[in-house]
């Protein structure tokens, strides 16, 4: 979605699914911000989970990025508005990643470390589908958890340029515009990154598809 | 790059390019061709296709609810209107740490170290004189208040016994602690007694001359309390060296020479005046050779003190008494009960807090400088110096012998001002070389050591190269009291009193306060020029406090409504 999409055309327009939040960047275009949000926080909720790894926090920090956003619109030159935008969430990520290590917490309720499961929404999301058989779905779950801790091995940096790239989609410039760096950092940290999450999958190769298990 | 036979593999940068589809459609053919001949770089890009195709197959964090505002944010002013920083010189929050700190800290060595004088140089002229003036005056109210003799020469046909002369001694023994630390008191005290004259000097006759010191038992004296104790001789010397306050030798009289007729004199004016002055004891020597006992026309008080001293040292005292009094004494003695022993005390007293030996009579009898410490003090003679450490051996023996020819009395007076002469120049010297210059007193037999030791130092004193045990012990002056400074001379002794250089603990406090006041003033001198430049130019930080926009809330209709 280009940026020319969440322009309004004149004041009067009026969003018809939200409340209509015009708000002007540095070259005076208005925007709705509603818009923005409503295209941009489902990546921004998945990208702060995948950093933060707590779906309450990446909630707060999406909540805060936004606000944020909206509060410093008027920096935005009118470019890249979903690296400007995921900027501000890796940013705000960030620093509440510095500040949970710097103060560790502990959650009250046990349950909710594998909130995975018990959650209903989330359960739901990861139903398996009536086509899949009970093994498969086993293997797909600890697939994906063994996935989430080549992520959780890899370098912060590289871990947020796969994120953006693989998983969420993100160009090369889109990330570079997110994580603040040139997009030859960019290809270099995805090409070792993916090498690294390569070589620890294949350590696991028992859980992976037959391509990654060791020939013997 | 690898390279395995001549083959060389595809770069993994490239692979994971083609596998992101960033490569051009020439270098994507190329790749696919290479891929195809090589199994491992099939396998290779196989390996990051399946990766990246895993990485997207994650499912998506399904939003716990949605973001979107139903109205606008609020624009707290507290938060988008941010105090106006400066984008210029911004002092560093260490540097007020570090200046604090360095201040804090050289604030309290400043306050441990004790106080300002402790790093200002001591021995100042004027609070030295002032010391020197206090503790003379203690000194002659202490001699003052000892009873006058009544008896002329030849009324002191009595040494004086040990066990009288033992409770005389310890008493002002213990009151010599407090010698030192007697507030400062007016000098017109001492300076009136030697204008009406009150040091008198009675004539004595003295048999045999034996100037005996006791060796201090109380080591650590200070040595600033030398001078005072040389100020406080001063009122006990003849009236003519009055306006000297030092040191009068009294052996330059002759032995057995008659007592001047003025000396009642002055002991009557003394009278007249009301005036209780000290006056002076006589050395009081058995004649073992039966001679009759020669008189000492000018013999102070202080003399008195020291052969009282030498007749019953503390500790000692039964013994050398016995010994003393074994000994036929023809001659008149000190008027022990009330003259000798309270005399004696503030003489020991002196002694003590001086650590010093009798003058040599060639000392004496070249009047002293006004300051000891002063340059202009004369040495002695090398057979001076090197006699007085002989005649500053005290044993509890005192076994007397008999000397060749009677020779001039040592006084305590003059054993001191020999002693510091000797301790401040001629200390260094080993006790060989000592022995090598016998003195007058020596050579004449007029100094008796007693006991071993002292025997030893009279044997040395006359040439036998007889080491005297204390004297060769290191760190101890030669005649086994603590060592002043071996190596200065007097006069650098002097010097160093007056002017003692600061200790490197008070030259670091110093240094330490002033390293503090510099910090604080280049820290306020920074605050200052910041505050300078922020009331010039108050430019923003872009960000961080930019300001309030008011079009940036547009008006839009239904937000109106």
């Amino acid at each position: 979605m280009a940026n020319t999409d969440y322009r309004l055309q004149d004041l009067s327009q009026i969003c018809s699914d939200h409340p209509t939040l015009p708000v002007k960047d540095r070259r005076d275009a208005t925007y709705c911000f509603n818009c923005i949000v409503t295209d941009f926080q489902a990546q921004a909720y998945n990208v702060a989970c995948r950093i933060l790894y707590d779906r309450h926090l990446a909630e707060d920090a999406v909540q805060e990025s936004l606000t944020s956003a909206y509060r410093s619109f008027g920096q935005f030159r009118g470019d890249n508005l979903r690296g400007w935008l995921m900027r501000i969430v890796t940013n705000n990520c960030r620093d509440m990643l510095r500040a949970s290590r710097s103060r560790p917490s502990v959650p009250l309720d046990p349950v909710a470390a594998d909130s995975e499961l018990e959650d209903g929404s989330i359960a739901a999301a990861i139903l398996p589908s009536r086509e899949e058989s009970p093994e498969e779905f086993a293997e797909r779950s600890e697939l994906r958890r063994t996935i989430k801790a080549g992520l959780a091995a890899l370098p912060e940096e590289r871990k947020m340029a796969i994120m953006l790239v693989d998983v969420e989609g993100f160009s090369y410039e889109e990330a570079a515009t997110a994580l603040d760096c040139s997009v030859g950092t960019i290809k270099s940290r995805i090409s070792r990154g993916r090498r690294e999450l390569r070589d620890f999958l294949r350590g696991a190769g028992e859980l992976l598809p037959s391509v990654f298990r060791q020939e013997e | 790059m690898w390279f395995f036979g001549g083959h060389r593999h595809l770069n993994e940068n490239r692979l994971s390019d083609y596998v992101s589809g960033r490569l051009t459609l020439a270098d994507r053919a190329r790749l696919e061709r290479t891929a195809d001949e090589c199994a491992t770089c099939r396998e290779e890009l196989e390996s990051l296709q399946q990766t990246r195709a895993l990485l997207q197959a994650l499912p998506p964090e399904p939003l716990p609810r949605s973001f979107v505002f139903a109205e606008a944010p609020a624009m707290a002013a507290a938060e988008v209107y941010r105090p106006t920083q400066v984008t210029g010189f911004r002092m560093p929050g260490w540097a007020y740490a570090g200046a604090a700190a360095v201040a804090g800290l050289a604030v309290i060595v400043f306050v441990l170290s004790g106080t300002v004088g402790t790093w200002l140089p001591r021995g100042d002229g004027e609070e030295f004189e002032a010391m020197a003036s206090a503790s003379a005056t203690e000194a002659t109210r202490e001699m003052a208040s000892i009873p006058r003799p009544t008896a002329m020469p030849g009324a002191f046909s009595e040494v004086q016994p040990a066990a009288q002369a033992a409770p005389f001694f310890e008493e002002p023994m213990a009151e010599s602690q407090g010698f030192a630390e007697s507030g400062p008191e007016p000098l017109e005290d001492a300076v009136g007694q030697r204008e009406t004259g009150a040091v008198a000097e009675a004539p004595v006759e003295v048999e045999k001359e034996v100037v005996v010191e006791r060796i201090v038992e109380t080591e650590t004296v200070a040595e600033p309390t030398a001078e005072p104790f040389v100020a406080a001789m001063a009122p006990a010397a003849a009236p003519e060296m009055a306006e000297e306050p030092r040191i009068m030798a009294m052996a330059e009289a002759p032995t057995s020479t008659p007592a001047p007729a003025a000396a009642p004199a002055q002991e009557a004016s003394a009278r007249e005046t009301g005036v209780e002055v000290p006056v002076e004891a006589e050395v009081i020597v058995p004649d073992v050779a039966g001679e009759p006992a020669a008189t000492e026309p000018t013999q102070p008080a202080l003399t008195a003190g020291a052969d009282a001293f030498a007749a019953a040292p503390a500790g000692e005292a039964p013994s050398s008494a016995e010994e003393v009094e074994a000994t036929p004494s023809p001659g008149p003695v000190v008027e022990g009960g009330k003259l000798g022993p309270p005399a004696l005390a503030a003489t020991e007293r002196s002694a003590a807090a001086l650590g010093v030996t009798p003058l040599p009579p060639e000392i004496a009898a070249s009047p002293l400088p006004k300051d000891v410490g002063q340059a202009a003090a004369p040495k002695p003679t090398l057979a001076a110096r090197t006699a007085t450490p002989v005649a500053t051996k005290t044993v509890p023996t005192p076994t007397v012998q008999p000397t060749a020819a009677p020779g001039p009395t040592m006084t305590l007076e003059a054993a001191a001002s020999a002693r510091i002469e000797t301790e401040a120049a001629g200390a260094t010297e080993p006790p060989g070389q000592e022995a090598e210059g016998p003195g007058p007193e020596a050579v004449a037999g007029v100094v008796e050591p007693r006991g071993p030791a002292g025997q030893a130092g009279a044997q040395s004193a006359t040439g036998a190269a007889v080491p005297t045990g204390d004297a060769a012990e290191p760190g101890r002056g030669s005649s086994g009291l603590p060592a002043m400074d071996e190596s200065a001379t007097m006069e650098e002794a002097g010097i160093r009193d007056q002017w003692a250089l600061p200790s490197a603990g008070n030259l670091a406090t110093v240094a330490l306060i002033a390293v503090g006041a510099v910090a604080v003033g280049v820290v306020a001198a920074l605050v200052f020029v910041r505050r300078i430049r922020a009331g010039r130019k108050g430019t923003t930080r872009p960000g961080t406090n930019q300001e309030p926009d008011a079009s940036l809330i547009v008006n839009h209709p239904r937000l109106e409504n």
